[in-house]
């Protein structure tokens, strides 16, 4: 093979994995799974960290906070009503205790979920969404990004919310939160 | 009154910089302009009142409501969708709740520690119109009974049963899921090392002192 043709190989050869790379990549973007009408959450599965937990409604407190299950109830999980539900367009809320007065609560292992770890919601209407992490953080309580966790996205998200960090014993709370992002992958 | 006082929240600024009264009392009588002033500021008050009213109105819309009363969310709805049923058994001793509609359909739940329910009830596939809807909660009996309307289904024109997201404002603050702090307790302690190091000091100091004292006995 002549010095120009050898060339011509390697450009060849480069743009063709290239334009392998980029399909790949394309491919990863479209994994999204097609969003599903609204109905109701009733059950959170987080294979991972042995995660199998009812779910119900929350809405707001009178200060304006969001709520959260009832301490008698920690092995609940709460919805936040008033955003989208799992597998619809947006980001909807899903919050746990990570204690209660007596020992670890539903979401107590929540910091140990990593990128790529499945969570599935089924449904009222019978579907399950499945989802996969995209991102844990850990945020202290007073920098709480509520547009991030709260605020519109183009795609279907689900944020799941416990506490975290070192407890202060004077304001009776953790300082932290730990966020869970994640995004439909598949709709059964 | 001084110009530096502070003054009360009914006095508005008057434009030589003094103070007049938002509420018309009998000295302003004696006074046209006064009374003009008086009255625009009455009004300007009121006009204020009522610019401010309506978001308070949209904050207290997405509270949940006293002990004793309920709310369907949305009021209307078509058959198969989901609606919210939401409120407080105000009797103590009160565990559960169950709803009673021929609009309606929905499990028994347990309630939260205030009496709370916040149930999602799915429209039963009945004629359109308007239905009563009643809660009852156990083992109290106490009922307390709302209106429900169901829409014609199908009905494309109908609004969406789930409010838009962007219509709520987002939560004030951070989530409070730290639960009772049972896991967290010990971590602003000091840690055991810490605590047993004066006794450790004690007991050493102690050795070396019997040490000495042996040494010249």
């Amino acid at each position: 093979m002549s010095g120009p043709d050898r060339r011509g190989y390697l450009v060849a050869v480069l743009a063709a994995a290239a334009f392998a790379a980029l399909a790949h990549d394309g491919r990863d973007r479209e994994g999204d799974a097609e969003e599903l009408p609204p109905a109701e959450p009733v059950r959170v599965e987080i294979p991972v960290i042995g995660v199998r937990a009812p779910v119900m409604p929350v809405g707001r407190s009178p200060d304006g906070t969001v709520q959260v299950p009832p301490l008698h109830q920690a092995h609940r999980v709460g919805w936040y009503r008033y955003g989208p539900a799992p597998g619809s367009r947006g980001s909807a809320v899903l919050l746990g205790h990570y204690d209660d007065l007596h020992g670890p609560a539903v979401f107590h292992r929540l910091g140990r979920v990593r990128r790529g770890d499945v969570v599935r919601i089924e449904r009222r209407d019978g579907r399950t969404a499945v989802f996969a992490v995209e991102s844990v953080e850990r945020v202290p309580k007073s920098r709480f990004p509520a547009r991030k966790v709260y605020g519109p996205v183009d795609h279907a998200g689900l944020r799941l919310v416990t506490c975290g960090g070192s407890y202060d014993r004077r304001r009776r709370t953790y300082r932290d939160n730990v966020i869970v992002y994640a995004r439909l992958t598949a709709a059964r | 009154m001084p110009a530096s006082a502070p003054r009360p929240a009914w006095e508005s600024r008057r434009a030589d910089g003094g103070a007049v009264p938002a509420v018309l009392s009998s000295c302003d009588l004696t006074g046209g302009n006064v009374r003009v002033r008086t009255i625009v500021a009455g009004t300007a008050a009121t006009a204020a009142a009522l610019l401010a009213a309506p978001p308070a109105q949209a904050e207290r819309a997405v509270v949940d409501p006293e002990p004793g009363r309920f709310e369907i969310d949305p009021s209307s709805a078509k058959p198969d969708e989901t609606v919210t049923v939401r409120g407080r058994c105000e009797r103590p001793g009160d565990e559960t709740m169950r709803i009673t509609s021929h609009a309606l359909r929905a499990e028994e739940i347990e309630l939260d520690s205030d009496g709370g329910f916040n149930r999602a009830a799915t429209v039963r596939r009945t004629q359109p119109g308007r239905y009563t809807v009643t809660v009852i909660c156990q083992p109290s009996k106490v009922s307390y009974t709302e209106v429900f309307y169901v829409h014609r289904w199908p009905d494309r024109r109908e609004t969406v049963t789930y409010p838009k997201p962007e219509a709520v404002p987002y939560p004030k603050g951070a989530p409070q899921t730290g639960g009772g702090g049972a896991q967290g307790d010990g971590r602003d302690r000091p840690s055991l090392p810490l605590l047993l190091l004066p006794a450790a000091l004690a007991g050493a100091a102690g050795a070396v002192t019997l040490a000495r004292s042996r040494v010249r006995a």
